[in-house]
């Protein structure tokens, strides 16, 4: 089981007060006049490479796959920018895009290329402004070749495509799909097209020997005014065409897009999309985030919980509508007893599918009562949504015992905890508690090296990893990881509201302090695969200065004593631990127990601790760790 | 024309892996059981339908294979050959991928087979002229989870003289690929190194969107290959195997198509190659065969003589002889013999004064200031500190004495067998458990009621005493932390608490350890790895996460089973199983992640799908109630619950009644034995090896196979 972390797939947010992101985040485009034949390459995170030729169009870097992909031409004249603006990715900024303009005689044109490498795509907008004192119609083409032929196109959800009578989408496609055959060992490309309903369809056509499709769109723009179109376009490897839906959803799930990074002020003159599908979300990514139990799930199902409320059925089956506002919900709990949840304080509801087993009310101040719904009645009405109010429709009660998630619409007491929460607690059974931690709060654990306390708050995180057999995994502020078992026995605590609850140890799934940046550097891998040294912990993790022993356990310590000895080769000799910069395991092959040193003089010498035992300092406390556990030491530069 | 073929063909009878001989003949397959591999329970007779394909998933009967591109859940498209070769496919940047060959000889495929549902394909290999009695099978999978093909390679020694090949699997590139490394991030190795477990090999410019990954071992196994390269198109793994007659050997390995690495640090390899790690790939091998797989290090974890053997004072690499031997590096040997003594020790744990006698070696600091001098002794006690002696000398054969004191001394290895005679009592013989400590001493216990180790587990505290312990070693993989197994077959992973271990009163006075001094305990009791067979149990089994398993009764009286909307309070009595399942019909898998699926088996028969309405299960074990979360639950398996009498009685009198004259009669016994269950299948099977009445032989067969 993974650690808590933050959702991902749509995580095009930076965090809060993180210097270095913020610093990223502000690095300006570099303006160009000489436009050169290709731009900088790109390899996304699915591991396909992106290029862009001088006139905006796209191809695969040197792979022998996307020839020329969405070439541009206006009035069948090909684009011809004069000027471009650049952030490279080794810029370091967090957005890598292109923007590419041209001016006509009574037309100005713009491309921008945004290369989402996190979601692997790239979204692709342009823009066409009529300069000319008339209204005009252009039209606007977007071909797409490729050095081999397809094997057939498909329609969103994996529909064949027929050129009978003529090559179109079906009505409710807002994608495509070109399918190569498997036994080309070709990828396929997947273009979001247009709003499910709303928005200018393009008209396609392909070439006869398959390797030619182009998109045109005829725009009429007023005098002085200006009309974009909008796509993404992706390369996948997808077993099935019909899985397609899957790779879709981080962009568009219920004709909303997700993150398009289109100006707010331009996205009504998007001729491709309808107004709608460019929800503004009214609640702060931040705020979201915060609700990570709500967010374990919504990750899992790859769905993303927005403005609007949401019947999830399963992936491909959800239904918007509207959840009456009015009245409660009373939960009978386990370890809190009967808990009364207003419904206006409600951000999801899990419901028991049929199963038979409890359902849970996420609350939006992260919070999760998971029990029998003892009274109180959720009432939902199919069709109207608190963005589109229809004609007023019927409200039904929701059974709970067949519901499988409801989700609320984000509003703005998402994330922000009770008053005094310092902590959240989860336990086994999906409860989420806000707890009230005193200073001296402690908790009591079994490490491999003996026991110890931690304060509740020093912690970051702590969370039951199931490899290799359950136990605790330990995440202190210093940047200690320890996998360690919590001493039995029942903790005493202090709920948010006052209570007090008794919480027996077993039932203890994970805790994490409440409103705490940076939730997600707990992404690591700290049991799967274990790290030999500490160039394998992932960036950020682990304490400046201190020890990785064996099962990737992390601490804050010192050598304890002067010196150490190593030997090798029927030598022996004594290292100024003071001295000691890093220490590492060999990673040559047969070189099994010798030990790396660097000194502070750049030096390094190698060899086998002599003695059985390695003296440690730790929190004033001298620990005797065998040294077959110690396998990377590193101290923090001055 | 009737054509032969020998087949490894997956039998579920028992565990055994049994060698069949189909027989094909114009319309369809029949089969005869041929030897069984030695060393395997033995065949019981078994038919093989063959089903038509498209035949249910998880049959394991065979059908001929249909070859294909076959395209993963990642998206990598494989096309395997009838050898088992990966065939080219569009633009990826393998030409021929992993073909077989031993002694450099091409294996070459015949009559190939699939499993039912096309996942698998079985190729069986025509004899190879120069090795005659070597039987070489390929399995090939198309991984469901994490993608590409996992290879099994299975190879039989059925002659009577014991074989050496070498096994090549061989890639032919469509082009010159840019380099390889393997998981650790070292450039085109020759051999992997004991953390590496497979290499990735990046294409040339334009070759291909995708690298392929190579998994050839596991990291921990000793048995890896060597890697040679051919003018960068070709490269061969090559690895060396050694069959006694009737042995078996598999090699398993995998390959995919990974996106090409920006970076090619270890975290970015890392992240690349676990998803098809031997961990991860370990649930696709067979109970058949996974015992014979050289190359994974996970199912041959050290048994308890292997690790007794190891700190011992065979580690020291010089054998005794019918004289004394001291040893001076890797070449020099003096025979003769140790004179002088005692020997005084003063370790960490106390002092001692050892006679001469006693000691079977001793291993100086050769020069090494900081290292501890060790003193093997007789009995398997081995004491670690500064040795002291006075005139302690070794005499040479031929006259010349060589002082020796413990700065200078390498290893000075006494002559085998007790010098006045007498056998050798070795630690067993008067103590109760060897307690061996990281430092590497090796000190006797005797003080049953002294001895005090408290284990920490994730459930609760486990107390450790010399009464139930069978032995304790650390956590496995060099993780801290140990290992118990109990004498009742339990076997739990946790931490010594912070109490330590106290040893009583020692050779060495009275020792309290701390627990991370502490490596292993080793007690006379014979550990579940040389149990050989599983027994059924005697109390209830409860397999947990981590390969834990848990002895003792569950005290909850009924568990709800959720079941299709309806919630069933079953008696834990009526369950003799419980198994974890992978998915659930109907259920959105995405949504079940976090509360498992079980079946039910019941006593009677009966069997329910579902969840259980529970978090935890209350196991009591060694007198010690714990809430286990179910779901860390993976197997259950009750004890046979006794028969009373009276329904002892009942079966008995049904049996009778399956010779009644009555055709009616003996009908309604067949249905009413059917009610009793499992309950009844230990007096059906002695009643089926008893009857000599043909018709109560059947009846009594056809009860038993609807139990199963």
């Amino acid at each position: 089981m993974a650690l808590v972390k933050a959702p991902a797939a749509y995580a095009q947010v930076t965090p809060a007060g993180d210097p270095a992101t913020t610093a990223a985040a502000l690095i300006k485009p570099v303006e160009i006049r000489e436009i050169p034949d290709r731009f900088f390459a790109v390899q996304d995170s699915s591991g396909f490479f992106w290029q862009a030729f001088g006139n905006g169009a796209l191809v695969s870097g040197d792979a022998q796959y996307l020839q020329s992909g969405l070439n541009l031409l206006v009035d069948g004249v090909a684009f011809a920018p004069g000027r471009a603006l650049v952030r490279e990715p080794q810029a370091g900024a967090e957005k890598i895009d292109l923007r590419l303009e041209e001016k006509r005689a009574d037309l100005t044109v713009s491309r921008d290329l945004w290369f989402d490498t996190r979601r692997s795509a790239v979204r692709v907008f342009d823009t066409f402004t009529n300069t000319s004192a008339a209204a005009k119609t252009v039209t606007v083409s977007l071909r797409t070749t490729y050095p081999f032929a397809w094997q057939s196109l498909h329609g969103t959800g994996g529909g064949l495509l027929s050129n009978d009578p003529a090559l179109q989408l079906g009505a409710r496609d807002y994608s495509l799909c070109v399918h190569f055959s498997p036994s080309e060992g070709r990828h396929d490309t997947l273009f979001v097209m247009g709003s499910e309903k709303g928005g200018e369809m393009a008209e396609l056509k392909a070439s006869a020997n398959s390797r030619e499709l182009t998109f045109v769109y005829p725009l009429e723009i007023a005098a002085g005014e200006s009309r974009s179109l909008l796509h993404w376009i992706m390369q996948r490897n997808l077993p099935d065409v019909s899985q397609d839906l899957a790779a879709l959803s981080p962009f568009i799930q219920r004709d909303r897009l997700i993150v398009p990074e289109v100006d707010p002020n331009s996205s009504a003159r998007v001729a491709n999309f309808a107004p709608t599908a460019f929800q503004i979300e009214a609640t702060a990514p931040a705020q979201i985030k915060a609700l990570v139990a709500l967010n374990r799930l919504t990750d899992r199902i790859g769905f993303h919980r927005r403005s609007e409320d949401i019947m999830w059925m399963s992936p491909t089956n959800q239904i918007a509508g509207t959840v009456k506002r009015e009245g409660s919900l009373t939960i009978g709990t386990a370890y809190t007893g009967e808990q009364q949840a207003l419904i206006a304080d409600i951000a999801a509801i899990r419901g028991t599918a049929g199963n038979g087993r409890d359902p849970m009310v996420y609350l939006r101040d992260g919070r999760v009562l998971a029990g029998p719904i003892r009274s109180g009645e959720i009432a939902w009405s199919i069709g109207a949504t608190t963005t589109t109010p229809a004609a007023p429709a019927l409200a039904e009660p929701v059974d709970s015992a067949m519901l499988n998630l409801l989700l609320l619409a984000t509003g703005p007491s998402d994330g922000v905890a009770p008053a005094k929460t310092t902590h959240f607690l989860q336990l086994i059974d999906g409860t989420v508690l806000p707890i009230v931690a005193s200073t001296d709060l402690a908790m009591d654990l079994t490490a491999p090296w003996g026991e110890e306390k931690w304060l509740w708050s020093d912690l970051v995180e702590a969370g039951q990893i199931s490899l290799p057999s359950p136990r605790l995994r330990v995440v202190h502020r210093n940047g200690s990881e320890v996998s360690a078992l919590l001493t039995t026995g029942t903790w005493s605590l202090t709920t948010a509201a006052g209570t007090t609850v008794e919480i027996p140890t077993s039932a203890i799934d994970r805790l994490w302090t409440a409103g705490i940046a940076g939730l997600a550097r707990l992404t690591g891998n700290p049991a799967g695969t274990p790290w030999l040294d500490f160039a394998e912990v992932p960036k950020g993790q682990g304490p400046s200065t201190g020890f990785l022993l064996a099962g990737n356990q992390l601490i804050d310590a010192a050598f304890a004593g002067e010196k150490i000895a190593l030997s090798e080769g029927g030598r022996e000799w004594q290292v100024e631990t003071a001295r000691i910069v890093s220490l590492r395991r060999s990673p040559e092959p047969d070189a099994h127990g010798i030990v790396e040193v660097e000194l502070d003089n750049g030096e390094k010498l190698s060899g086998r601790f002599s003695a059985p035992y390695l003296a440690l300092a730790r929190n004033g406390v001298e620990l005797e760790i065998p040294g077959s556990w110690v396998l990377g030491y590193r101290k923090a530069k001055p | 024309m009737i054509f032969c073929q020998t087949f490894f063909l997956h039998v579920r009878s028992g565990t055994a892996l049994a060698l069949l001989i189909l027989l094909q003949s114009g319309t369809g397959f029949t089969q005869l059981p041929a030897t069984a591999v030695p060393g395997t329970p033995a065949t019981v007779p078994v038919t093989v339908e063959v089903v038509p394909a498209g035949g249910a998933p998880g049959n394991p009967a065979l059908i001929p294979a249909a070859f294909g591109v076959r395209t993963d859940r990642e998206g990598n498209s494989w096309s395997v050959e009838r050898d088992g070769n990966i065939g080219r496919i569009g633009s990826t940047m393998v030409n021929s991928g992993l073909v077989l060959s031993v002694n450099d000889e091409k294996f070459a495929g015949f009559q190939p087979m699939m499993t039912a549902d096309g996942s698998e394909f079985v190729l069986q290999g025509v004899p190879f002229p120069s090795l005659p009695g070597l039987q070489v099978q390929r399995r090939v999978l198309l991984v469901e989870r994490s993608g590409g093909l996992r290879y099994a390679e299975l190879f039989y020694n059925g002659s009577t003289d014991p074989i050496r090949f070498s096994v090549g699997l061989m890639t032919h590139f469509s082009g010159n690929y840019q380099t390889f490394l393997s998981d650790r991030g070292r450039n085109e190795p020759v051999i992997l190194s004991r953390s590496e477990s497979g290499i990735v090999v990046l294409p040339g410019a334009s070759q291909s969107t995708r690298a392929f990954l190579f998994t050839m071992a596991d990291a921990g196994a000793e048995a890896k290959p060597t890697i040679s390269a051919q003018n960068r198109y070709g490269l061969t793994f090559r690895y060396q195997l050694d069959l006694a007659p009737g042995g078996t050997a598999v090699i398993v390995h995998h390959v995919t198509q990974v996106v090409i690495p920006q970076n090619f640090d270890r975290p970015t390899l890392a992240a690349l190659t676990r998803a098809h790690s031997f961990d991860t790939l370990r649930r696709t091998f067979d109970a058949d065969w996974r015992d014979f797989v050289v190359n994974y290090s996970a199912d041959a974890v050290e048994s308890r003589s292997e690790a007794l053997a190891k700190g011992g004072v065979s580690s020291l690499g010089v054998s005794p002889g019918p004289v004394d031997t001291l040893a001076i590096g890797e070449k020099t040997r003096l025979f003769g013999k140790a004179e002088g003594g005692p020997i005084r020790l003063k370790g960490r744990y106390g002092e001692i004064e050892i006679a001469l006698d006693a000691i079977a070696a001793i291993s100086g600091k050769a020069g090494h200031p900081g290292r501890e001098a060790k003193v093997y002794l007789r009995d398997g006690q081995v004491f670690t500190g500064e040795v002291t002696s006075t005139g302690l000398s070794f005499l040479q054969t031929g006259g010349a004495r060589v002082p020796l004191d413990q700065g200078t001394l390498d290893r000075l290895m006494m002559s085998e067998g007790n010098p006045e005679g007498a056998p050798v009592k070795d630690w067993m013989s008067d103590s109760l458990a060897l307690v061996e400590t990281h430092g590497g001493d090796r000190i006797k216990v005797r003080d049953l009621a002294a001895f005090s180790l408290n284990l920490t587990t994730p459930w609760g505290i486990l107390p450790v005493s010399l009464d139930n312990l069978a032995w304790l070693r650390p956590g496995e993989g060099g993780l801290p932390g140990f290992r118990v197994e109990l004498k009742d077959g339990s076997v739990v992973s946790g931490l010594a608490d912070g109490g330590g271990l106290s040893l009583g009163e020692t050779d060495l006075g009275v020792i309290a350890l701390k627990s991370s001094e502490l490596k292993s305990i080793f007690t006379p009791q014979v550990s579940t790895d040389e149990r050989g067979t599983t027994p059924a149990p005697v109390e209830t089994e409860i397999r947990v996460a981590g390969g834990q398993t848990l002895v003792g009764p569950i005290s909850d009286t009924t568990v709800p089973v959720l079941t299709e909307g309806n919630r069933l309070e079953t008696s834990i009595s009526d369950i003799r199983k419980i198994r974890r399942l992978e998915s659930i019909a109907g259920e959105e898998p995405a949504m079940a992640a976090d509360a498992p699926a079980f079946e039910i088996e019941r006593w009677d028969g009966g069997t329910i799908t579902g969840f259980l309405g529970l978090d935890f299960l209350s196991i009591e074990v060694e007198g010690r109630l714990w809430l286990v979360p179910v779901r860390e639950v993976l197997e259950i398996e009750a004890a046979s619950p006794l028969l009373t009498p009276d329904s002892l009685g009942k079966i008995k009198a049904l049996i009778t009644q399956l010779a009644a004259d009555d055709w009616a009669a003996r009908e309604e016994a067949t249905r009413d034995l059917g009610a009793f269950g499992y309950l009844a299948r230990p007096v059906l099977k002695r009643e089926l090896g008893a009857t000599k009445d043909p018709e109560v032989g059947r009846r009594i067969e056809r009860v038993l196979s609807n139990l199963n």
